[in-house]
């Protein structure tokens, strides 16, 4: 693996020690990327936003007692839909369960996938072959065709879109983990953990997984808006769940309304744009962050 | 061997200082350098990891990674023009033609694992013009490293070649725009010891019958010992000593000088074993 | 004469064989039909360039891989028939250190967390043990624990990092340590510490090593019994003094004549012979690039 450039010339690295301060490093690297920390602030904004909707949010979700399809206003400064309803009201908590549907599915893609990537990766063998074949299954379906699959069989409540959306998706995340695996099994220090004797299970968690972790938080984080505009999809196409207001939904709604009332379509729209800029761009963050060389920081002295 | 060079030193540095950003500290890699390669001569730079000898062979041929610089200042002065203040096209030039090369360590990170070797040597040659030329000359230089084989070398692509070979073509490669002087950052560290004996006595004969001026940086006293001239010994940034290699040896000045050869001597046995002058 | 700690018959590791319609394939072996004893307290080294075999040697004699065929012994008992506590027995008796020290320990791990991981699983110490166990580790291996306890990988230096390695490799109390090119990725002064830390270590505690290192010099310092490894065979074996004084073989004379000495009168001594010899046989001297160009 190419040395940072610190590392070819032979720089000394920080000296933070402890564990909190370990994690402020961490931190301030991340806002010393490009856009890294921008990210990161974009989603713990809208995070914070949706989490204490009923604070930012002047009536509940399903109030329907406003005048419908009124423009942005002082009154409702994102208009009203055709419910009647508040569509800055509707749009936060509408963000609940997009994000946190976003944020649940892309966890069990990674739990599911990440546990067959590193079996596969760490045993190899036979065990690899046949869990690779069964990813590689999944992975030739279209994620639609998944998502619309399970939804029309079991119905769309919310935890059997999150599964429908993992199930999309976890094949990416298997793979990724496996790569990991097969590349940092071969290192040197997992070995030496093999050949004093440790767990496999201590291998696996305790040596492998925490080196793998920043690949591994890029793709949940790019998995998650990944889950995020197929739950949107599926609220567009009315097969979301009907009693929770999301995003998806929300655009749906509004595609009726097109020239009439065009802030029932672009707020939404705009607000699962900047939810998956945040992920993206956290990715970015974290990859530039482990990678320098992936980023031209400084300008080169290259005559 | 050394004797008091004539005429002016071909490279020579002054006051080189490097001063790099990291993570909010400055690390002084190299500070306040004075350097001279003369025409012919070989000079080694011989320091541990740390020591910034890297980083002023990089800083002297103007190819420093993307590290932020906090300051880089001092002059190093190629037959009068200072590298340093020149501009991008004019470096660009000297590169091409009778000017600097220089060799890095791991030979396989710098060669273009998609293209065959004579492409990648086409490419250093583009000056030449006619393809004709271009391929003559390829063979010749293939042959000035001990590549004899070359016809069938130019067809092969890098992984097809052992670690040696690699390095000899990269040695070719730096020579082709004919350079006056040579710089190579540890070029025979990740080779073989037989392999790494053949490259040394390459770059001596190249040094000798070319008369091409080379500086050499490593951490290897053997090769410094077999190799150079004049040596320089750099520690956390400076030139602690400089001297020609049979003073060094005999009789260092500096403590530092005198540690790394005790620790060079307690590895080294240096018995030269009977049998070793053969076949 | 007692029971070898390690014996090795005719052991063969091939790599790429299978095919799945059958037939041998492109097989490569990468060690082939070895034999070798290493005894207790004893200094074997392996000696050999890359491509060697020597690697995957080591890592057979360390369990770590299984051999194509041939048996590996511990004591005489094979490896193949260990039960689980007769591996057990082996992982705290043979203990590796390797190559490169930055990549032989856990990138985000401390010292001590690597340490007690090793401590605790053998059940050499107890969580209240742990802290002085940890500090007269490292101190055994030149280190002062309150400095050093608490570092990460990257905050150490190179020779640092080695002792790191050794160790944790001396935590389980081995009899044997497999050292693959323990030396070579460190500077020069550094080297010379590890290799008198390794010296010290192996005679307070009658230590047997196998030693992996292409360079001569540091073979000629520390071992007792040499074998010469070419493209997976063994091409001699035999006592140090013997086999680099005395070499009976092409190679093993060829790896003595690429030597490099730090001493300038010497080498161009060296280069006059060489240059005499050349010229009054006008031989051509084979070079093994040539050879190992379809490796």
């Amino acid at each position: 693996m190419p040395a940072e450039p610190s590392v070819l010339l032979s720089v000394p690295q920080s000296l933070s020690r402890s564990r909190t301060s370990a994690s402020l490093d961490l931190l301030r690297r991340l806002f010393r990327t490009r856009f890294g920390g921008i990210g990161l602030i974009i989603l713990v904004v809208i995070s914070a936003l949706s989490a204490f909707a009923p604070w930012f949010a002047s009536n509940g979700p399903m109030d329907l007692g406003s005048p419908a399809l009124q423009p942005p206003s002082w009154q409702h400064p994102l208009g009203t839909d055709s419910l009647g309803r508040d569509v800055r009201s509707v749009l936060l908590y509408a963000g609940r369960s997009s994000l946190t549907i976003g944020f649940c599915a892309a966890a069990m893609a990674f739990l599911i996938g990440g546990t067959i990537g590193a079996m596969a990766g760490y045993f190899r063998g036979a065990v690899a072959a046949v869990l690779l074949r069964v990813t590689d299954l999944f992975h030739t379906l279209p994620a639609i065709i998944i998502v619309l699959f399970s939804v029309s069989l079991m119905g769309s409540s919310f935890w059997l879109q999150v599964a429908a959306v993992a199930l999309a998706i976890w094949p990416i995340e298997a793979r990724i983990v496996y790569g990991q695996f097969i590349t940092l099994s071969e290192r040197e220090f997992v070995l030496a953990a093999r050949a004093v004797g440790l767990s496999t299970f201590h291998i696996i968690f305790r040596e492998i997984l925490p080196n793998a972790l920043p690949t591994v938080i890029v793709q949940v984080s790019l998995d998650a808006s990944t889950a995020i505009l197929i739950e949107a999809g599926l609220g567009f196409l009315g097969l979301s769940d009907p009693t929770m207001p999301s995003w998806g939904e929300m655009l749906n709604r509004g595609q009726e309304f097109l020239e009439l009332a065009w802030w029932m379509s672009v707020f939404p729209g705009m607000a699962i744009c900047i939810a998956v800029l945040g992920f993206n761009l956290f990715a970015d963050g974290v990859t530039e962050m482990f990678n320098p060389r992936a980023s031209a920081v400084a300008p080169k002295l290259e005559g | 061997m050394s004797l008091s060079p004539a005429g002016p030193p071909l490279l020579s540095a002054r006051d080189v200082k490097v001063h790099l950003r990291v993570h909010r500290r400055i690390v002084k890699a190299v500070d306040g350098v004075d350097l001279d390669v003369y025409p012919g001569q070989c000079v080694g730079i011989v320091g541990e990891s740390g020591s910034g000898k890297s980083t002023l062979g990089r800083a002297m041929t103007r190819l420093l990674p993307n590290v932020e610089i906090a300051e880089l200042s001092g002059s190093v002065r190629f037959c009068g023009d200072d590298v340093l203040a020149m501009s991008s096209e004019t470096m660009r030039a000297l590169r091409r033609h009778r000017g600097l090369s220089m060799v890095f360590q791991d030979p396989l990170s710098y060669l273009n694992p998609t293209l065959r070797i004579d492409r990648q040597l086409a490419e250093a040659l583009r000056h030449l013009g006619d393809r004709r030329a271009v391929q003559q000359k390829s063979a010749e230089l293939l042959q000035q490293v001990g590549l004899d084989d070359s016809a069938r070398i130019l067809r092969l692509y890098p992984h097809e070649l052992s670690g040696g070979m690699r390095q000899r073509v990269l040695i070719a490669m730096a020579l082709a725009p004919d350079p006056q002087i040579l710089v190579a950052d540890e070029p025979t560290t990740a080779l073989d010891a037989t392999v790494q004996y053949q490259v040394i006595q390459t770059l001596r004969r190249l040094n000798k019958e070319r008369n091409l001026a080379m500086l050499i940086i490593t951490h290897d006293l053997g090769m410094v010992a077999e190799l150079c001239d004049q040596v320089y010994v750099m520690q956390g940034g400076k030139i602690v000593e400089a001297a020609d290699v049979f003073t060094l040896f005999d009789a260092p000045q500096n403590a530092y000088t005198a540690s790394l050869l005790a620790a060079a001597r307690r590895l080294h046995q240096t018995k030269v074993l009977g049998s070793a002058a053969t076949p | 004469m007692s029971t070898p700690i390690l014996s090795a018959r005719s052991i063969v590791k091939s790599f790429g064989g299978r095919s799945w319609f059958g037939g041998a394939g492109n097989a490569r072996r990468a060690v082939d039909a070895i034999d070798l004893d290493v005894n207790e307290g004893e200094t074997l080294a392996i000696v050999g360039e890359s491509g060697s075999g020597k690697s995957t040697l080591a890592r057979m004699l360390l369990g770590l891989i299984k051999p194509t065929s041939g048996e590996v012994a511990y004591y005489g008992e094979p490896m193949g028939a260990f039960t689980a506590p007769d591996w057990a027995t082996f992982r705290k008796a043979v203990q590796p250190i390797f190559q490169d020290p930055a990549s032989s320990l856990n990138p985000r791990m401390r010292v001590d967390t690597t340490l007690s991981n090793v401590l605790l699983r053998h059940r050499l110490a107890t969580r209240d043990t742990l802290a002085a166990e940890i500090t007269e580790l490292l101190a055994s291996v030149g280190l002062d624990a309150a400095q050093f306890h608490d570092r990460y990988p990257h905050q150490l230096s190179g020779g640092q990092q080695q002792r790191i390695a050794i160790a944790r490799a001396m935590a389980v109390r081995p009899r044997l340590i497999i050292a693959d090119e323990p030396l070579s990725s460190l500077d020069m002064s550094v080297q010379a510490q590890i290799l008198d830390l390794l010296i010290s270590l192996k005679s307070s505690r009658n230590l047997g090593l196998v030693l992996i290192s292409h360079d001569l010099n540091v073979v000629d310092a520390i071992s007792d019994r040499v074998i010469v490894m070419y493209l997976g065979k063994v091409v001699e074996a035999g006592p140090t003094r013997q086999v680099l004084g005395n070499p009976a073989n092409d190679y093993t004379r060829s790896l003595l004549a690429a030597k490099l000495v730090a001493d300038p009168h010497l080498a161009r001594e060296r280069r006059l012979a060489m240059d005499a010899a050349v010229a009054s046989k006008s031989r051509q001297t084979p070079t093994p690039d040539v050879q190992g160009a379809s490796q």
